[in-house]
């Protein structure tokens, strides 16, 4: 499904980070698990209405 | 130790849009990021150039996964345009291409032909930018979702608003998409606006359902079509447009894996190439692509790549 995860980073915001370039292997407690397979709203960089 | 091409008695630089280049492979848009990643396994400053991932205005999550669904002989995608932003980029990924040295080929993208226009502007005067690829291939947003590279006016509309944003000098590459009626028409029409040259082909269009669930693979249902699938297609459209416009540099890509792809496109008319897909299975592609090439013009004595640019345009073939 591609590498991407939506990880907490220390700054406390959420990234679409890659696991096959920024893991392998995340902290389990930084991985929002419930959020996988979605973009959080409040993700760096999250779609905008009106924008494709 | 990193992959560098092969010493060749056979001349394989090449020009584009004034530019020459000691290698004719560039990376395809998206497919190499910034280039670090491809750095562990090949010398980038040794390939033609780097052509980077589009990049917009502002930070782009991309789009939620599943972003990507194998199909026969290709792959589809449906990324989103995941990206840090122009000032992000130039900050961070600019700066370590420039510093290894490479050459490098921004690609752009916009919600709006305003947005195009920002975007080129901030790359002006950026040390170590070659070129501009404008990706065309955006919903344009102010215009119920159409595709700018699907209508000749938009298309235009796009180039000129770039062309208006950079140095007069600054090479512009307008990336065309195959999915229309007649791609000389697009072609035309953004060489008008002020493209110097054309990178011919962006991915088809294209949809994959799980047959399980009955539901498109992709999040965002549809995704672009790229791979050796599409590569007859995107010959074809090289070949067009070679035809028409005789004297256009054209980066020709779509489906590359090998030296034998490569010199396919070289003769129906591209001045250089583009590699991606086939990077995802062999880092290494790019230089392995450039000394297959070298090898084969090699053992049928020909000296130069230039002598097969345009072959496949000789009358004497029907």
């Amino acid at each position: 499904m591609t590498c991407v995860l939506p990880i907490i980073g220390d700054d406390g915001v959420t990234r679409m980070l890659r696991s096959c370039v920024d893991g392998p292997a995340f902290r389990g407690d930084k991985v929002r698990w419930q959020d996988i397979g979605q973009i959080p709203d409040d993700t760096y960089g999250a779609p905008v209405p009106g924008n494709h | 130790m990193k992959r560098v091409p092969q010493k060749t008695s056979v001349d394989m630089s090449t020009s584009v849009a004034k530019l020459n280049f000691l290698s004719p492979v560039f990376t395809a848009s998206g497919c190499a990021a910034a280039g670090k990643e491809l750095d562990q396994f090949i010398d980038i400053t040794s390939i033609g150039a780097v052509v980077t991932k589009s990049v917009m205005l502002n930070p782009r999550s991309g789009r939620a996964t599943p972003r990507m669904a194998e199909t026969p002989s290709g792959m589809l995608n449906g990324i989103g345009l995941q990206g840090p932003g122009i000032d992000d980029f130039i900050k961070n990924d600019l700066q370590w291409l420039q510093q290894k040295g490479a050459r490098t080929i921004v690609s752009i993208a916009g919600n709006n032909v305003e947005e195009f226009g920002k975007v080129a502007d901030r790359l002006r005067d950026i040390p170590g930018v070659v070129g501009i690829e404008v990706n065309i291939s955006c919903p344009n947003m102010e215009n119920r979702g159409q595709v700018f590279a699907c209508d000749p006016l938009s298309a235009a509309d796009v180039i000129y608003s770039v062309r208006r944003n950079v140095s007069a000098n600054m090479p512009l590459f307008a990336k065309l998409s195959p999915d229309v009626t007649d791609i000389t028409a697009i072609a035309k029409s953004v060489v008008k606006a002020g493209a110097d040259g054309l990178s011919v082909i962006n991915t088809l269009l294209g949809m994959v359902i799980d047959t399980d669930t009955f539901l498109p693979r992709l999040s965002g249902k549809t995704g672009g079509l790229s791979g050796p699938a599409i590569r007859p297609v995107a010959v074809r459209c090289v070949y067009q447009i070679r035809k028409v416009l005789p004297d256009i540099p054209i980066i020709g890509m779509g489906g590359i894996r090998n030296g034998r792809d490569a010199i396919e496109f070289f003769a129906a008319g591209a001045n250089a190439i583009s590699v991606g897909t086939t990077v995802f299975n062999d880092p290494e592609a790019c230089v392995r692509i450039h000394d297959e090439v070298a090898e084969i013009l090699q053992e049928k004595s020909i000296k130069s790549l230039s002598e097969i640019i345009n072959a496949a345009h000789r009358e004497d073939i029907s």
